[in-house]
């Protein structure tokens, strides 16, 4: 096992290099001068260029420019925050714990909710219950996620006033865990019912094809109820598929993270990202697109060696 | 109709030789009468063709100008009526105003008008993105397809780099050094979702490829080109289809939420997406929530429509992929 | 009782947009304590349908039609409750199936699946269990079963899946074990392998044996009586002897004809022409007509009934009939 997990590793880093490639060309191809990217023009007590000159190479040809940027970057280096005056590291390390939260939660519902319906779905296919389901996965991928957020605050903070509309405690002086869970469910809800619709069709899918194998025949001949040939023959395998697919929803988890950061006030990477827009901080945009591709490949890493685990056919040397 | 081979011809363009115009019409037919029975895609195809007629005549079936006029501010926040109003105006004058469908926002202008004419920013940018996207996954998907190889490995990490950065992610840190306008937004959108449809298209691709039909057309010495677009294409084109209609409905979806966050398109230019910021000030939302509720059904109502035409086309192209 | 399944009248429907296809036709048969039955026919001919009927699991697209009767050891398999055929299933009961690749499901172990079949059915203690999976994979002869048990069935071969799932289906010593196309999806080699070890069975366990198959070769090492079946519909039933050395049903005549010889030097393979009807336009008149190369002209007018002919011999067609010997002839 150690073994797979280390040669999926090696796999990744030739996708982190050229995921760094395109942070730097996507940020330092505009037109402009690459100073702006790592001077502040606003700050009060302006940095000495000269210092930050030899940091970056700042006057070296772009190629040189971007190995000197990847190297620091190696070294945990990310660079200061125009913003937060602060190492971009820190900042992002701050946050990221936040999103963490937020984006395992609405896993955790997305999948309670879509395993059990796409189950049901798939053995009562074509009911009543089934195209309702149907129906509310098409709702579910078609409606903006701010939006929803938006309908959400609408009804269940202002008018009914059961949540609170923003932020992720009151409480300051001490944990209280009530009012963390209090303000955690909006944002949960929001970003789980995305990814909540399209787990559902997924999972209905799955089971439909399993249900259709040949083994679930044998374990009928057996004499198993239908219960057991369901639950336990034919959900165990539909739940490799699943596994998988995991490693396919954490970006467009982590893409509807930072909309409902930024919506709720939550403080996230999202939110930090979406003011370094606004204060044109490069150094902690380009430090976000390395964490969070990061992130993506831990998750897709961390959801092979799931399917590694539950599937016995896979190899691990 | 040339059923018939040419035996005089020469072998290459044996395969070629044969006629398909007819056979293309029938295969139309064949595949609208099929289609037809979903009723959730036609319902949704009609849908889209009645919302791209008021995107084209919003012009004219504006009661109102979109941008406003002086009088507005005599009428910030006004809920959505069915009734004509009279009453003087700035000027003292006197006039009638047609019934405000969708209410007034916050500076007084005709929400029902906004949408109309933000519908043609919306809908055209996700057209042209997704056509953009179509186009660029198409070429990369069959060459990575098709050649296969270092070719194939080369693209398809490219397409792996691209896929792990979460897409709002990216397009946020776009937005930030090259963003602005309707345009930009078009094209950074059509640049960053083209992932999925290579990856169909790549697959189609290598299916295809191992077929008697295409194998026959190599040995008989027909150029790659051709064999590209004369034998594969043409039956590769189910997963382009299906996958630019889907594409559409994910750039609304990505144009609306840039706009609702100030990265996409800017005001005064209407956007579904950009009407919604204003709703972000919670005194908006309690006070006048159609400003909040309608641009997002229409977003929502598009969308759904793409999905259920998509999904219907999927169908329609290969049953056997649906369960 | 002596015979321990009867079957009358049993007919298996699917109603399809294009009209009702019956799939079994009005098929009558019994199997006797002990002995070996064989249904031979065609794809498409409703021997594999026949034996899902008989255990209840048939498609849910599918219905028995009414008027049809299966008893199994005199119970009504046709009426009875999910909670007793599901008692009877795995038990009773037992069936091995044509793809040996797909019929194992691939996450669980191989013992474990084996002891399913015992949990099931039996109340025992878990070494005890154990104890017997491993007689029964030494006894459909897989060597070092220990380490099999222990292993998922993506490691193991078809012939060897195929005899796990034999040790699967004796697991509960059945009184009737139904065997559909066992060896079909093997390699001939492996065919001959799993043959000889249902043949071995045979004699070691005191089951009754319904083999389903395509293949006359097969009916005949292990078969004591043979039924025929066509488009649905048994056309010739008797010892294997009888209709070996006489076979009354042109059908039967020519697929004994078709199998392949060494001894004999021949150019061209014998066939039968033509093809099996399509069940939603099925000729009137008798379904073999239009392939008879005795076919007369009454023959397309009217369906020909079942006729028995003692001794265990049956035959449905016009030219067979008492008078059918002189017509032959003439």
């Amino acid at each position: 096992m150690l073994r797979y997990i280390l040669r999926r590793g090696l796999n990744a880093i030739p996708l982190l290099f050229l995921i760094t490639i395109i942070t730097y060309l996507v940020i330092n191809l505009a037109p402009g001068d690459p100073v702006r990217m790592f001077i502040n023009p606003e700050a009060k007590t302006q940095i000495d260029p000269e210092i930050l000159r030899a940091q970056w190479g700042l006057d070296k040809p772009f190629f040189v420019r971007y190995l000197i940027w990847l190297g620091n970057v190696m070294k945990g280096n990310l660079g200061m925050s125009f913003f937060h005056g602060r190492p971009v590291m820190e900042v992002l390390w701050e946050a990221l714990p936040n999103t963490i939260i937020l984006s395992f939660a609405s896993l955790v519902l997305s999948l309670v909710v879509a395993v059990p319906i796409g189950i049901y779905s798939a053995v009562k296919r074509n009911s009543v219950f089934d195209y309702l389901f149907s129906t509310f996965s098409f709702l579910g991928v078609s409606i903006p996620g701010f939006w929803l957020g938006l309908m959400c605050i609408l009804l269940f903070a202002l008018k009914l006033q059961w949540f609170p509309t923003s932020g992720m405690r009151e409480v300051y002086d001490h944990v209280d865990v009530l009012d963390r869970l209090r303000h955690l469910v909006l944002p949960t809800i929001v970003l789980g019912t995305g990814t909540m619709a399209g787990d559902m069709r997924y999972m209905r899918s799955a089971m439909l094809s399993a249900i259709t194998q040949d083994f679930v025949r044998t374990a009928r001949a057996k004499g198993a109820s239908e219960n057991r040939v369901i639950l336990k023959h034919a959900l165990r395998n539909a739940l490799l598929p699943m596994a998988t697919s995991i490693g396919f929803m954490i970006p467009s988890l982590f893409s509807g993270a930072a909309a409902v950061e930024i919506l709720f006030a939550w403080p996230g990477l999202g939110r930090v990202l979406m003011q370094a827009n606004f204060t044109r901080d490069y150094p902690i945009i380009m430090g976000e697109l390395i964490l969070f591709s990061l992130m993506v490949i831990v998750g897709s890493l961390a959801s092979d060696v799931l399917y590694a685990v539950v599937d016995p056919r896979i190899k691990l040397d | 109709m040339a059923l018939q081979p040419d035996p005089r011809s020469s072998s290459a363009s044996v395969a070629e030789s044969f006629d398909h115009s007819d056979t293309t019409h029938k295969r139309f037919k064949a595949f609208w009468k099929k289609f037809r029975k979903n009723k959730l895609a036609v319902a949704g195809l009609c849908t889209l063709l009645f919302l791209s007629a008021t995107a084209i005549l919003a012009p004219v079936l504006s009661p109102y100008d979109p941008a406003g006029d002086a009088n507005d501010i005599l009428f910030v926040d006004q809920a959505p009526s069915l009734h004509s109003t009279r009453q003087a105006g700035m000027d003292g004058v006197e006039r009638t105003y047609p019934p405000n469908l969708f209410g007034r926002d916050e500076l007084g202008r005709d929400v029902f008008s906004r949408c109309l004419h933000a519908g043609r920013i919306s809908l055209s940018i996700g057209l042209i993105s997704a056509g953009i996207a179509v186009v660029i996954g198409t070429i990369v998907g069959s060459l990575a397809g098709y050649f296969g190889g270092l070719l194939d490995d080369l693209l398809m990490r490219f397409v792996d780099a691209i896929r792990a950065i979460p897409t709002f992610i990216l397009l946020i840190a776009i937005m930030s050094t090259w963003g602005g306008t309707a345009v930009t937004v078009m094209i950074i959108l059509g640049l960053t979702s083209w992932t999925g449809t290579s990856r169909y298209v790549r697959a189609e691709f290598l299916s295809i490829k191992e077929r008697e039909y295409v194998l026959a057309a190599e040995c008989s010495g027909v150029s790659h080109a051709r064999i590209i677009s004369r034998h594969i294409l043409p039956n590769a084109i189910g997963p382009i289809i299906v996958s630019a209609t889907m594409g559409i409905a994910g750039a609304i979806l990505s144009e609306s939420s840039l706009s609702f966050f100030g990265l996409g398109v800017q005001p005064p230019t209407a956007s579904w997406g950009n009407m919604l910021m204003a709703a972000q000030d919670i005194n908006t939302m309690i006070n006048a929530p159609w400003k909040a509720i309608f641009p997002g059904l229409l977003i929502l109502v598009t969308v759904l429509s793409f999905n259920f035409v998509g999904d219907g086309l999927r169908d329609t192209f290969d049953p056997k992929l649906k369960d | 009782m002596d015979t321990i399944v009867e079957v009358r009248n049993l007919s298996v429907l699917f109603r399809t947009e294009e009209g009702v296809v019956r799939a079994v036709d009005g098929l009558d048969f019994e199997i006797r304590r002990g002995e070996t039955l064989g249904i031979v026919g065609e794809s498409g001919c409703g021997k594999s349908m026949t034996a899902s009927a008989l255990m209840g699991l048939i498609p849910k697209a599918g219905e028995i039609g009414a008027g049809s009767t299966i008893l199994f050891d005199g119970i009504d398999v046709v009426r009875a409750s999910n909670g007793q055929l599901r008692r009877i299933r795995g038990d009773r009961a037992a069936m091995i199936f044509q793809e040996p690749m797909t019929s194992l499901n691939p996450v669980f172990k191989i013992g474990d699946q084996i002891r399913e079949a015992l949990e099931l059915h039996r109340t025992m203690a878990r070494s005890a269990m154990d104890a017997r999976v491993i007689e029964l994979l030494s006894l459909v002869g897989i060597p070092s079963p220990e380490r099999i048990a222990a292993s998922y069935p993506h490691t193991l071969s078809g012939g060897m899946r195929q005899r796990v799932m034999i040790a699967m289906a004796l697991a509960c010593d059945p009184e009737l074990l139904l065997a559909d196309e066992p060896t079909t999806a093997l390699d001939v080699t492996i065919q001959a392998q799993i043959l000889e070890l249902m043949k071995d069975l045979k004699r070691k366990v005191n089951a009754s044996i319904l083999l389903i198959s395509h293949n006359m070769g097969v009916i005949a090492e292990m078969c004591d009586r043979i039924i025929v079946m066509y488009a649905g519909r048994a056309v010739e039933e008797g010892h294997a002897r009888d209709l070996f050395a006489d076979p009354l049903h042109p059908y039967t005549e020519g697929l004994l004809r078709s199998i392949p010889s060494v001894a004999a030097k021949r150019e061209r393979l014998d066939s039968i022409p033509g093809m099996v009807p399509n069940p939603l336009s099925m000729p009137s008149g008798c379904g073999f007509a239009p392939r008879c190369p005795y076919a007369r002209p009454e023959c397309s007018e009217g369906q020909p009934g079942l006729l028995r002919l003692g001794e265990g011999r049956a035959v449905r067609c016009f030219l067979r009939g008492s008078r059918g010997e002189e017509r032959m002839a003439s």
